[in-house]
């Protein structure tokens, strides 16, 4: 009897283990039932559609969790009291494996956030918004940059062909600082140049305090290496890299130049030591804590360090190669948002599109620390980090210093980029195995 | 008594003149069909559930890792494409050896700790231990992702292994675990140790209950200690159990992923990286789903050949 029950015990594992092993299969077979194989021809939209009076509710789908949304679709909301905007937020990790296959589903998100165009282009789920920027003058109030960045064509190459979405305003990055920390260091102000941020970064480390607070976790070390690079290079080769434009390569010069930065720096031991273990939640209440002195991040943690520092945070433009040269910064849409091409009211979805990108919010985007369309008419309280980013931003603009992020060239950059910064820190790689590697990704992704 | 009344409900119901002129015959088939019926009706809900959400998907698996597709548009033929891909990968071979080095700790750490924890409460006293078995088996209970948190917390900078190092004057040694190279990977796969531990407990406890007490009582007449009491009674009346302990950790190491994806992502570089990850990674960033059945059937053929080798390693010589 005992040597029967265990052979039966037996023959439960052995099933138990055929079953976990088929369940682990299974993982990649789970898409399929989520949505069927269409062929379908791209849509586009009918512009001039009359404005429907009756009750209407749109679902908006976003990994936007700063407030500008919720205010957008309230003052929209307010306009237009017929309509409903249901807002749906996913976390960035989760938003991403999930957006284009829910665009698929028979319940679409009439609107959602952008993140990467590609399979959302490739397979129609969205409206192509030429009729509408033609429709509400999109093409003379937006600049062609911030437009670029939502055109694709029909061989997935990003800059060129229809319109798939609108932003209503920029992403900027910059280095932020902590004054008091900079103050106690004898630091008189932002570095100026990569040499006195150099020499910022050695006063931090004999004082005990960490230079440059890194989430390289979350793929901000290639935030650091696009900085210095985009010092040393021209938009062009960068953007069309980033736009996935034949025979581009990331393995140029101003890019290794980056990359040694990084290593070095880490080197050093200018950044955190837990750089590679480091997510930009964590790393940025570590730089609120005064643990370090500057961290390059994006506008779209102001309302994060303004809550944790107060007035002791600063910004600035991230510093030029050399004396005089050039400033530059990673700049994108903020939140830039599509048209379903299953949506049952694109008349009304474009109608916040337009209500989102018009002068009229301008104010309020701003207020949530982003930078509007159009900066005409907009003011800032004297040492705020609004009036920080005004200032830098016009440096930028002045130095042709507009480049769009490596994380968005191609679908598992971001995952290539923390892989090859993460190696980069630890002295595992050298720059040009690392951008190798990277380049080998795009190339598979763009032929 | 029953047999004989079941019959005859039987012949009342069906009226047969069959079964009237034969009733021994009748009553045999009759119980014989309806106890497979029966079993077949208890059988029918979980084949079901396993037809349906474990063999079809992996057959489904299987035909798609011979296809392109991103998960929504037109499928094309791929050949043996995503096969080649997936071998010519090199970050698949470090995920590989990384599932192999994983068994060590989802394997072989939990098992030898809880034949050693079994060998202490077996023998001629048994003290039942109920607290300590529920604090051992808690993390098998606890959901893996909250786990893998809490973990992550622990092994940070200021988390409280370092604070305890710095309590007993190593601080030197205290770093952030999950950002070394050479820390990260050995400190998820305790994770998995920690969480495994408590099952083998629990499987080892079960069998060494059945033992006989008089076999080790015969052992101590014997002069023999507790090592041979577990060298020669506790070890292999376990045997069983520890093929089926083994079997049911070594698939955990091998299609390990939760613990994994929250606590590194695979990183530092590709320190901690394993092909659960690269499947997900596949699937649901770079949308390329032919590739990810490709890898996934690799790995379901891995698991296969790993719990075979340790089947037949397990069998007892007869």
């Amino acid at each position: 009897m005992k040597a029967k029950g265990r052979s039966a015990a037996r023959t439960a594992a052995w099933l138990g283990a055929i079953g976990s092993s088929v369940a682990l299969v299974a993982m990649g077979s789970v898409a399929p039932a989520w949505a069927s194989a269409h062929a379908r021809t791209p849509q586009s939209a009918t512009a001039g559609t009359a404005f429907p009076t009756g009750p209407v509710t749109l679902t908006l789908a976003t990994e936007d969790t700063s407030k500008l949304t919720p205010a957008l679709i309230a003052g929209f909301e307010k306009l237009h009291p017929n309509v409903k905007i249901v807002q749906q937020t996913t976390s960035y990790t989760d938003y991403l494996p999930k957006i284009n296959l829910e665009l698929a589903s028979s319940t679409p998100p009439d609107l959602s956030e952008v993140v990467t165009l590609e399979t959302a282009v490739k397979d129609h789920l969205l409206l192509n918004l030429d009729p509408y920027a033609a429709q509400y003058g999109w093409t003379k109030s937006i600049s062609p940059y911030a437009l670029d960045e939502y055109r694709m064509g029909s061989n997935l190459v990003a800059g060129n062909g229809p319109l798939y979405a609108v932003s209503s305003g920029f992403d900027l990055t910059g280095i932020f600082y902590n004054k008091t920390l900079m103050q106690k260091l004898g630091i008189s102000g932002p570095p100026q140049t990569l040499a006195d941020l150099n020499a910022d970064l050695a006063k931090a480390k004999a004082a005990g305090y960490t230079g440059l607070e890194l989430a390289a976790e979350d793929g901000h070390g290639a935030f650091l290496v696009q900085q210095v690079a985009d010092d040393y290079s021209s938009p062009a080769p960068v953007n069309n890299w980033i736009f996935g434009v034949k025979g581009s390569n990331i393995n140029i010069p101003a890019v290794r130049t980056g990359a040694n930065q990084l290593a070095t720096w880490a080197k050093d031991g200018y950044i955190n030591a837990d750089a590679s273990a480091d997510a930009l939640t964590q790393a940025v209440s570590e730089f609120n804590a005064g643990k370090a002195l500057f961290i390059n991040d994006g506008n779209w943690d102001t309302w994060e360090y303004q809550g944790g520092l107060k007035s002791a945070v600063g910004f600035a433009a991230f510093p030029a190669a050399q004396p005089g040269g050039r400033y530059t910064a990673m700049v994108g849409g903020t939140a830039g948002y599509a048209i379903s091409a299953k949506t049952k009211y694109p008349q009304v979805a474009a109608a916040f599109l337009n209500y989102s990108v018009s002068a009229a919010v301008a104010p309020a985007v701003f207020a949530q620390g982003n930078l509007p369309n159009s900066l005409s008419g907009i003011t800032a309280a004297p040492g705020s980090l609004n009036a920080e980013y005004i200032k830098a931003w016009g440096e930028i603009v002045k130095s042709d210093g507009l480049y769009g992020y490596f994380a968005n060239a191609f679908p598992t950059a971001n995952t290539a980029w923390t892989q090859q910064t993460e190696e980069l820190i630890g002295g595992k790689t050298t720059a040009q195995a690392a951008l190798s590697t990277v380049q080998a990704g795009w190339a598979q992704a763009h032929g | 008594m029953s047999t004989v009344l079941a019959g005859q409900e039987t012949v009342a119901a069906t009226g047969s003149a069959t079964a009237v002129t034969q009733p021994g015959r009748r009553r045999r088939l009759s119980r014989k069909w309806r106890r497979a019926l029966v079993a077949y009706a208890f059988l029918l809900l979980p084949v079901g559930f396993y037809a349906v959400f474990m063999i079809l998907p992996w057959i489904q698996t299987i035909v798609l890792s011979f296809y392109n597709w991103d998960g929504i548009g037109t499928k094309t033929g791929a050949g043996f494409s995503n096969f080649v891909h997936v071998f010519s990968d090199p970050q698949l071979r470090v995920a590989v050896v990384h599932a192999f080095e994983l068994m060590l700790y989802f394997c072989v750490i939990p098992i030898v700790s809880a034949l050693f924890l079994t060998a202490l409460i077996t023998g001629p006293r048994r003290p039942h231990w109920t607290f300590t078995r529920a604090v051992l088996f808690l993390p098998q209970v606890l959901p893996a992702v909250a786990v893998a948190v809490i973990w992550q917390w622990m092994y940070g900078e200021n988390g409280f292994i370092n604070q305890a190092l710095r309590w007993v004057g190593l601080g030197r040694v205290a770093q952030p675990w999950l950002a070394s190279f050479t820390w990260a990977f050995p400190a998820v796969g305790l994770v998995g140790s920690w969480i495994t531990l408590g099952l083998c407990l629990a499987f080892f406890i079960a069998g060494a209950q059945r033992i006989p007490i008089e076999l080790y009582e015969a052992i101590a007449t014997d002069g023999g200690g507790r090592l041979r009491q577990f060298r020669w009674v506790t070890l292999p009346h376990l045997r069983g159990e520890i093929v089926i302990a083994a079997t049911v950790t070594a698939i955990s190491a091998m299609s390990a992923f939760d613990i994994v994806f929250v606590m590194t992502g695979g990183g530092p570089g590709v320190a901690s990286i394993v092909p659960g990850l690269l499947i997900y990674q596949l699937a649901f960033t770079a949308f390329n789903v032919g590739q990810a059945s490709a890898l996934a059937v690799v790995l379901s053929l891995l698991v296969l050949l790993v719990i075979t080798v340790l089947r037949l390693a397990g069998r007892e010589r007869s």
